[in-house]
Parts: C-alpha cells; sequence; structure tokens
C-alpha cells in the first residue's frame, strides 16, 4: 500500500508502473484501433456499424492511452474537454433533425443520394450519416468523461487519504463507506 | 394530421439542455438560459393543448415512417394537460432553484438534468409506441437518479442507492414484459396493441404481461406494497429536487397506468380491475396512516404522495368515465398542490435548520406568508373547498356512488380525514403556538421562496374556482380514454 502511495504522488507513476510492451505497442495500436472505429462509422447505417459502436471503439482507444500514460499525460496532451465534444455531438444530430422541420417534413425525417464518381463507383450519401456523426460524437465524448471522472475521484480519494494522517488507514477499502 | 407540433415539449427543453452544455461552466447564463426556456414551455404547452381543444387528438409519425412500423407520438386531451403541468411544474422548480440551489450544484449540471427530467416526462406522455415509452423512462429515470445523487451527502447516497437498485429492477421487467408483449402480438406500438391484444386466444397469457406492467409502473407511481423506497428518498435530496420528484415522477407512474390499462390491457377486466381496487385502497390507507407516525417534515408529505396515488388508482379501478376523469383531476391537483407544498417544506427547513416537527414552532409570528401559504395548500390537499383538492374528492365521490360502490366512498372520506390530520399536525406543530427559541437559523431570501409555492397555492385556487370549464375539458379527456377507438383511429389516420 505505501508503495502504492508513494507512486501516485510522482507525476507520471502510470507511465513508471505500466510494462514497456504495452507502452511501446500502444502507440502504433491507437491508429489502428482508430482506423477500425473509422471503418465502423462509414460501414455505416445500413449495416452493422455506425456512430455507436464507432464512438464505443474511439473512446477504448483514448482510455487505453489514459491507462497506459496516466491522467497526467492525458490532460497535457488532450486539453480538449470532452464535455463539449458530447455537447457538439448532441447539437449535430438535434439539428439533423431540426433540418427536417425547417423543411416541412416530420422531424428527424432522412434522405439519400447515390453519387457515381467514376474511380469509386456508386457511392450513397445518406443525411443519416451525419446524424450519427452526433452519436458518434456524444458516445464517444460521454464514455471518456465518465471513465476519467472515475479515475479522477478515485485518484482524489487517494490524494485526500494521504493529506489525513500517516496513521489513519482511511486508504483500506474495509474502512471506506458501504 | 401528422405534424412536428406534437413534439414541441420536447424541443424546447431538448435544446435548451445542449445549451446548457456548452455554458455548464457560466451559472448565469445557466440560469438566464432555463429562465427563458421554462417561460417559452409553458407558453407552447398552453398553445399545444388550445390546438388539441379544438382539432382533436393530433400525431406525429417520426421521419414519416407509418404505424405501427414507425415511432409515433400522439397527444390527447389527458396527454396536453399533462404536457402543460409539466411545463409549469418544471418552471416553478427552475424560478424556485435560482434561490435555493447553492453554487455548487449549479455548476454541476443541475439544470441541464432537470431540462433532460422534463425531456422525459413529456415524451412519457406522448410516447404512442410502448418501447418508446421505456426509453423516454429510462431517460427520466437517469436523470433522476444523478439529481438524487448530485451533492453526494452521505444519506443522500444511501437512499440514492435504494432508488436506484429498485428502479433499475424495476426497468428490467419492463423489458421482460415487452419481449412476453412482442412475442404474443409481434408489435410494440400501443394502438396497434390494442387491436391486436383482444385477439390473442390465451387470455390469461394477456393477464400474466399486464401483471408485470403493473408491478413495473406500480413501482414507479409508489403503489402498494411498492411504495417503501419513496419516503425516505424524496426527503433527503433539496427541496426543489424532491418537489419535482414528488410532483411529476409518481404521476407519471400513474399516468402510464391510466393508459395501458385502458388502451391496451382491457380484455379480461374483472380481474384487473379488482386488483387495482384492492391495491388502490390498501395504498391509501397505508400511505395515511404511515403519514401519522412521522414527524419529519417532508417524510409526512411524501406518504401522502402515496395515499394520493391510491386515489387515483381506485378512479382507474373503477373505471367508469366519471371515476377516470375524477382520477385525472385528482392527479392534476395533486401536481400542483404537492409541488407547492415541498417548496413550503423548503423554506421552512431553511428557516429552523431542521426537518424535525417537535423541534421547530410558532414561525407564524414572524413568518405569517409562509405559514399561510402552506395552510391554504394543507387544506387543499386535504379536500377543503374552494380548493382543487374538493372537487376532485367531489367527482371521485360522485363516480363511486354512480356504480354504487360503497367501500370506496367510506375509505376516500376516511382517507381525506386522515390527511387532514396530518396537514393541522403540520401546521401546529411548525407555524402556530409559542415561538421556539431555537427556530430561525437563516432568513436570507426567503420571501423570493415564496413566489413560486404561493402561486401554485394560488393555480390550485383558480382551479377550484374555475372548475365548472376544467371538469368539461377533463371529463372530454376521460371520454377519448375510455373510447380505445379514437386512439387507434388517429393514430392510423394517415393510412386509411
Amino acid at each position: 500500500m505505501k508503495q502504492e502511495q508513494q507512486n501516485s504522488s510522482s507525476p507520471n507513476h502510470a507511465a513508471k508502473g505500466n510494462s514497456l510492451i504495452l507502452h511501446t505497442s500502444i502507440t502504433y495500436l491507437v491508429y489502428i484501433i482508430l482506423l477500425l472505429a473509422f471503418f465502423l462509422f462509414w460501414h455505416g447505417h445500413n449495416a452493422p456499424g455506425g456512430g455507436f459502436i464507432a464512438g464505443l471503439i474511439s473512446a477504448a482507444a483514448i482510455i487505453l492511452l489514459y491507462l497506459t500514460f496516466g491522467s497526467q499525460w492525458l490532460h497535457t496532451t488532450l486539453t480538449f474537454d470532452f464535455k463539449y465534444l458530447v455537447a457538439i455531438g448532441l447539437s449535430i444530430s438535434l439539428a439533423c433533425g431540426l433540418a427536417a422541420v425547417l423543411l416541412g417534413k416530420p422531424f428527424l425525417t432522412h434522405t439519400f443520394t447515390v453519387l457515381s464518381i467514376s474511380v469509386l463507383g456508386e457511392i450513397e450519401l445518406a443525411t443519416a450519416t451525419i446524424f450519427d456523426l452526433g452519436v458518434y460524437c456524444v458516445v464517444s465524448g460521454g464514455c471518456v468523461v465518465a471513465i476519467t471522472a472515475i479515475g479522477e475521484s478515485d485518484r482524489a480519494k487517494r490524494r485526500h487519504g494521504q493529506q489525513q494522517t500517516t496513521t489513519s488507514d482511511t486508504n483500506t477499502p474495509a474502512s471506506s463507506e458501504p | 394530421m401528422s405534424s412536428n407540433q406534437v413534439l414541441s415539449p420536447q424541443l424546447i427543453p431538448w435544446i435548451t439542455a445542449v445549451l446548457l452544455l456548452f455554458t455548464y461552466r457560466r451559472v448565469r447564463w445557466q440560469r438566464i438560459l432555463s429562465g427563458v426556456s421554462a417561460i417559452v414551455a409553458v407558453a407552447n404547452a398552453i398553445y399545444l393543448l388550445y390546438c388539441v381543444l379544438t382539432n382533436g387528438t393530433l400525431v406525429f409519425w417520426a421521419g414519416d415512417w407509418l404505424p405501427p412500423f414507425g415511432i409515433t407520438m400522439v397527444v390527447d386531451t389527458f396527454a396536453a394537460i399533462l404536457v402543460l403541468l409539466t411545463a409549469l411544474i418544471g418552471a416553478s422548480c427552475i424560478f424556485y432553484s435560482f434561490s435555493h440551489i447553492d453554487m455548487q450544484r449549479e455548476k454541476y449540471f443541475y439544470y441541464f438534468l432537470i431540462q433532460m427530467m422534463l425531456v422525459g416526462c413529456n415524451g412519457a406522455f406522448i410516447a404512442g409506441d410502448i418501447f418508446n415509452l421505456y426509453v423516454w423512462f429510462e431517460i427520466l429515470l437517469i436523470s433522476s437518479y444523478v439529481l438524487l445523487a448530485l451533492g453526494g451527502e452521505k444519506k443522500q447516497l444511501r437512499e440514492t442507492l435504494t432508488y436506484v437498485v429498485l428502479n433499475v429492477l424495476a426497468s428490467s421487467f419492463f423489458l421482460v414484459g415487452l419481449g412476453l408483449l412482442y412475442a404474443a402480438t409481434g408489435t410494440l406500438n400501443m394502438a396497434d396493441l390494442a387491436i391486436k391484444l383482444p385477439q390473442i386466444e390465451n387470455q390469461s397469457l394477456i393477464n400474466l404481461i399486464s401483471v408485470i406492467f403493473l408491478f413495473v409502473f406500480g413501482s414507479k407511481a409508489a403503489i402498494f406494497p411498492l411504495f417503501y423506497w419513496l419516503p425516505h428518498s424524496y426527503a433527503q435530496p433539496p427541496a426543489a429536487i424532491s418537489a419535482i420528484f414528488g410532483g411529476l415522477l409518481t404521476k407519471v407512474g400513474v399516468y402510464c397506468l391510466i393508459r395501458t390499462f385502458t388502451l391496451m390491457f382491457i380484455g379480461d377486466s374483472t380481474f384487473i380491475y379488482t386488483l387495482l381496487f384492492v391495491l388502490g385502497i390498501l395504498t391509501m390507507v397505508l400511505g395515511g396512516l404511515g403519514a401519522i407516525c412521522q414527524y419529519q417534515f417532508r417524510k409526512i408529505l411524501s406518504f401522502h404522495i402515496i395515499s394520493q396515488v391510491g386515489y387515483m388508482l381506485i378512479g382507474l379501478a373503477m373505471h367508469t368515465t366519471l371515476t377516470i376523469a375524477a382520477a385525472m383531476y385528482f392527479m392534476f391537483h395533486n401536481i400542483i398542490v404537492k409541488t407547492s407544498l415541498f417548496y413550503f417544506a423548503g423554506a421552512t427547513e431553511e428557516i429552523s435548520g431542521t426537518g424535525d416537527l417537535r423541534q421547530m414552532g410558532g414561525l407564524i409570528h414572524r413568518f405569517p406568508v409562509l405559514a399561510w401559504g402552506f395552510f391554504l395548500g394543507g387544506v387543499s390537499l386535504a379536500g377543503v373547498p374552494p380548493f382543487s383538492g374538493f372537487f376532485a374528492k367531489l367527482l371521485m365521490l360522485q363516480g363511486a356512488a354512480e356504480i354504487g360502490q360503497g367501500w370506496a366512498m367510506f375509505f376516500i372520506l376516511a382517507v381525506g380525514f386522515l390527511t387532514l390530520f396530518s396537514m393541522i399536525k403540520i401546521f401546529m406543530y411548525c407555524y402556530w403556538g409559542q415561538e421556539k427559541t431555537l427556530a430561525v437559523i437563516s432568513t436570507s431570501g426567503y420571501r423570493r421562496k415564496l413566489i413560486s409555492p404561493w402561486l401554485l397555492v394560488m393555480l390550485s385556487l383558480v382551479v377550484g374556482f374555475a372548475s365548472t370549464p376544467i371538469i368539461e375539458v377533463v371529463l372530454r379527456a376521460a371520454a377519448e380514454i375510455s373510447d380505445p377507438n379514437l386512439y387507434i383511429q388517429a393514430v392510423f389516420s394517415k393510412i386509411n
């Protein structure tokens, strides 16, 4: 326990604590994971895939980074507030629905068109993709916010426990609130 | 006629919620946005009610997908009135919160959560598809979990845990019920279910499903024997939150009971209506008795929520147009009065620094506006003319007399006395008598806090005085509810 506490007080304890293999491989893996998310997103709304699952996978990538390099790293590198990502996603989806209202159609009416481009063949462009983009933002943002919030509260509690006294065992699970 | 107007009561809080997320660091903006949106929502709900009263039931087919495949939203008179009340209560809660909720909560998405809860409430009232109803319920419940736990006091967390566990259990049964329903009929559209359920041969299966739904909605509406979570969890959070919970959330459960048991589960009616009747009587009596032995201000009020849900339930159980109208009138009256009483309780607790009646006393000498406001709300709840509570009970008694339900009449009157007793008890302990030295901890801003509850009490008085036109509207809503064909025709009007 004491060892762990000392570790937690140093700025990049997670980087020290984790294995070198994880540390090295993650820098490459993250791109692959994000690529998979990208693929699933475009594979899209008519087939297995879409915004929700792509959002989950992207969030997984970010959370993996968080686990490997620690929250310090996350806060200094990704300074973006993910709560705004949720807000942006919600507004994209909402705007997508409201656009139909402005055109005099029922809320959330979607449409699509098929473009044929010589090299790529036929491509289906659907407004549902825009809605899906909103879902993607909400899911990925929401997951990252939730996971980091849980991690932060744990760290805050540990720091709090350290500050009190060294003799009191506020850190042990037995004395934590049921 | 499909119209986006049906969706407007949801879109307003939804758009507000998104804007509130963008401005979550600025409390000032949060207040301005919430306040403006609350007023717009009330105006919109009044207009929607007006449209429904002139044009009849409005239906919305999402994305132009037709029933039974697409999602439908239906606003009939009953739903429109409830949407209006949701907007009113939401507005009163938001304005009350300005002077009541601490900065810490305001910074932590308080107004956002209130708006999301309103989205969920409105969604549940206008959903025309039972799976959609489940989704709105979840939106409502998730916001309510966070609102209950917000602040993280020890007691609060303990009660939130009970609340969450019970509601998650009920929600999973909801899903089980939906699965069975879908397996039996192959549809989840409520109008379509209303057509298909009576055609099923095995009606005892339908009875089983209906009991599952009774359990689900009953535990949200806090009927006997599923009410044990309510008094404790509603007494813990700040008064603004427990007011909107006590006023609205249980009524969403009651609304779902009324909707499903008049539209869908009407095949083998005697069994289910007898069950509802017995449970209703027990809920009334035990809620009233539970309140008597309490000395915590808000716990007494919470037990009376339960007792009043019993009234609505027996109104539904007697299932004539008049008793259903009475149950609706009771709901509307209860939403208004109960919320105002919770606000008065919050203001009183803040002044005296305690929720225990025995430690208060004589507040009427220094705070007459507060004390008389509570008194008026209390007698309205107990059913003294000319307040709305009297007409609610009168309608219920008329309905019971019409079909010769002597027991129902007896219990309606007897539980009325219990209510009066509890209200007078609070009044005597807390406001009347000698002023105690301990009382009066903080009086800052207490006048502003009284605006919302006083307006609601006045509304109760207006509803009482204008009872003739209001009863007409309610009778119309009940007539619509009693005839499922109207609902079915409205939903399928585009196909035929």
